[in-house]
């Protein structure tokens, strides 16, 4: 219990220091030089209605552009992922990769592809996605079974691939547009509507609490462990890495690619 | 209740084994013969050459040469690494292409294939990756060959200093790819006079032949092939990325890695693979907008560093979280010829007072140093019949001055085959040479 307080502790004061320099760093609008960038500035600066321009069935000029009312906000927040993901998060991978034999690595992130099977058919089959539903429903049962509680991944071999959906993905189906773009702290690239999906299958997975935690006696200490364990293994799995691009436009880009992919995603 | 639960995953499972499908692939060797198509693809996984999963690779840091700006707080020192043999062994020292750091694709895989066979490798980025213009690049206007390969040569001496202790070498070679392949021509070139290195071999994998005519033709293509040019590519990438996914579907999800693009590739009915109806080519506008990308990063981080006033007002500073997007269009917008004849060539006319454009255009070419290429047997180069980057005569004239020092593969376009089977075991085999 005195962790799980001292973690909100740190995070509130995290962002409470953010916020102050976030006000400090604001600065005036943009000056430009040449000519010829003015010109390009002037024809594309955003338009006090944007939302509604970027709604319109064809995407206009503007493509790259993605609705971004909170940007200092969440390239503070982008910038403290990046220092998190530098000074904790990624030694502790290497850290969980130098002392784990690849077998084990695998096994835990089998487990929690499993586990994520349960909110992967709530959402195919809220989508109406009835042979995804079955494919994830028979993964499910294959893996719990033959791959021990999940541990291996027969279902794979045998040609029933993941069908990985949301509930942010759920509601974009539906015709939820994916509405500000959003970074939040830890996770990284979402939306409004995505944060709020993340949320949704949060809920979901806490209440038919497949492993049987929420009566145990040191729940909250099965659960920090389980969410961290999670988190490493989540980090482990993803091959990016901040500010290694190259492009002083990193944010820009990280926020255009991510918004593609989910859109991608949503039609899949 | 377990058995029966078992008993249907069982079931399940053997319905569905008939699904496993076995892939064949032909023998033989690279096979994209589309030149754009095979510089975006890159080596599919059945042609590449085998390689480790993971070597020891350490990284490690110099202190900068300059002040770093706020806004580009995550670039502070220069970042190297090193795969470093336990015994005796030469060094090679790698050099990256343009835009592209240490650890790049290409990079990772190079390092893995020189240290499989026995090399101790340091990969470094090139002088036009954002880490190494901010803090190892005197000028902070890299693309002159004869600059960058001072800005190189010291970064060498340094780094291994740095490693040195840990390292037992017996002799160096220098390499590199595009344009980092010409840097290495230069860097060697200049270690003729420093003579700290001695350097050995001179490893050359698609280099340009005149940097001017090269960065031209790849201005070019963004303009050719993208409707609307600069303008045009948010809608581009948009229709391309779309496209991409709605006409193919991947067994086992999406992945964006070069895989993906080779399987959505070949899936494609062969005439619809290679230029669209209105003459444009998918592949060719991909390569257009990211060189176009490299560059915009060139152009606003050289902007800042040197004070040209070129986008940037002179003066002005930038906070860590304050709005770049107007400044990355108006970057994207500068073409890098633009970027060479606005930026770089009045900073060099400054500097070197009585040569004319056309003379410092000139030294930025392998034409200036064709007497130690020619004379030299320790230089190699490879390439493609097909590369890109190439102007017409380009090829024969390197063909001419390092006869049978150049290997040319029908296949590739630029860099496409860089880890294929037969040119890693080229690389190998001259790097070993002799030893």
């Amino acid at each position: 219990m005195t962790i799980k307080l001292r973690c909100y502790a740190a995070i509130f004061v995290i962002a409470l220091l953010g916020a102050r320099s976030w006000a400090e760093e604001e600065k005036d609008d943009a000056q430009i030089n040449r000519e010829k960038v003015e010109g390009l500035m002037e024809e594309q600066a955003p338009e006090k209605y944007e939302v509604q321009r970027l709604i319109k069935p064809q995407v206009p000029e503007n493509a790259l552009l993605v609705y971004d009312p909170w940007e200092p906000m969440n390239r503070g927040i982008y910038n403290f992922n990046a220092r998190f993901d530098r000074a904790i998060f990624l030694p502790t991978v290497r850290g969980y990769r130098a002392i784990t034999p690849d077998v084990v690595e695998k096994g835990v992130s089998n487990f929690f592809a499993n586990l994520g099977e349960v909110s992967n058919l709530v959402n195919n089959l809220l989508q109406l996605q009835l042979k995804s539903s079955a494919i994830t429903l028979s993964r499910f049962v294959v893996n719990s079974t033959i791959g021990v509680a999940g541990l291996w991944d027969p279902a794979e071999k045998f040609g029933m691939h993941s069908q990985k959906e949301d509930f942010g993905q759920t509601l974009g189906y539906w015709g939820v547009g994916s509405g500000p773009y959003l970074v939040m702290p830890f996770f990284g690239p979402s939306s409004l509507r995505d944060a709020t999906g993340m949320g949704v299958d949060y809920v979901v997975d806490y209440n038919i609490d497949l492993l049987d935690v929420n009566d145990d006696a040191n729940k909250d200490d099965i659960r920090i462990g389980l969410t961290l364990l999670k988190a490493v293994d989540g980090r482990k799995n993803t091959a990016f890495r901040y500010y290694e691009t190259g492009s002083p436009f990193e944010y820009e880009l990280v926020r255009f690619a991510h918004r593609q992919l989910r859109e991608i995603q949503i039609e899949k | 209740m377990f058995k029966q639960l078992m008993a249907v995953g069982l079931w399940v499972a053997l319905c569905s084994a008939g699904v496993l499908a076995s892939e064949e692939r032909p023998k033989g060797e690279y096979p994209i013969a589309d030149r754009f198509a095979a510089t975006v693809i890159g080596t599919p996984k059945f042609y590449k050459a085998a390689l480790p999963a993971e070597i020891p690779v350490k990284e490690y840091e110099l202190p900068g040469l300059h002040a770093v700006p706020a806004l580009f707080w995550y670039s502070e020192n220069l970042h190297f690494s090193a795969a470093l043999q336990k015994g005796r062994a030469p060094l090679v020292f790698n050099i990256a292409g343009t835009g592209a750091g240490y650890k790049s694709m290409k990079m990772v895989a190079l390092q893995k294939a020189l240290y499989q066979a026995g090399f101790h490798v340091i990969n470094l980025s090139s002088p036009t990756y954002l880490n190494f213009l901010i803090n190892a690049s005197q000028s902070n206007l890299p693309g002159f060959l004869p600059e960058d390969a001072e800005d190189i040569y010291r970064v060498m001496e340094q780094a291994y200093q740095k490693i040195e202790a840990d390292a037992d070498v017996s002799e160096f070679h220098v390499m590199g790819y595009s344009l980092g392949a010409a840097h290495a021509a230069f860097v060697a070139q200049l270690d003729q006079t420093r003579q700290t290195f001695n350097l050995q071999k001179v490893y050359m994998i698609n280099p340009p032949v005149d940097l001017y005519n090269s960065v031209s033709i790849l201005d070019q293509l963004l303009d050719d092939h993208v409707q609307g040019s600069v303008e045009g590519v948010g809608v581009f990438l948009d229709r391309a990325l779309n496209r991409l996914a709605a006409s193919y579907e991947p067994k086992d999800g999406m992945h964006f890695d070069g895989d993906f693009l080779y399987d959505a590739y070949s899936s494609w009915d062969p005439s619809k693979r290679g230029v669209g109806p209105d003459g444009r080519s998918g592949a060719a506008a991909l390569i257009g907008t990211s060189f176009r990308m490299s560059s915009a990063n060139v152009v606003f981080a050289s902007d800042l560093m040197s004070h040209t006033g070129y986008i940037i007002p002179v003066g002005k500073e930038f906070g860590r979280r304050e709005r770049l997007d107007y400044y990355a269009k108006a970057s994207h917008v500068v073409k890098f010829t633009e970027y060479v004849d606005q930026m770089v060539i009045p900073y060099l006319l400054q500097k070197y007072p009585g040569k004319s454009r056309q003379q410092l255009l000139g030294e930025a070419s392998l034409h200036h140093i064709e007497d130690f290429l020619a004379s030299n047997d320790q230089v190699r180069v490879v390439t493609n019949r097909d590369e890109i980057i190439l102007a017409p005569g380009e090829l024969e004239y390197m063909e001419a001055l390092l006869g049978d020092r150049i290997k040319v593969f029908d296949h590739g376009g630029h860099c496409g085959n860089i880890d294929s089977k037969e040119s890693v075991a080229d690389m190998v085999a001259f790097l070993k040479g002799g030893q």
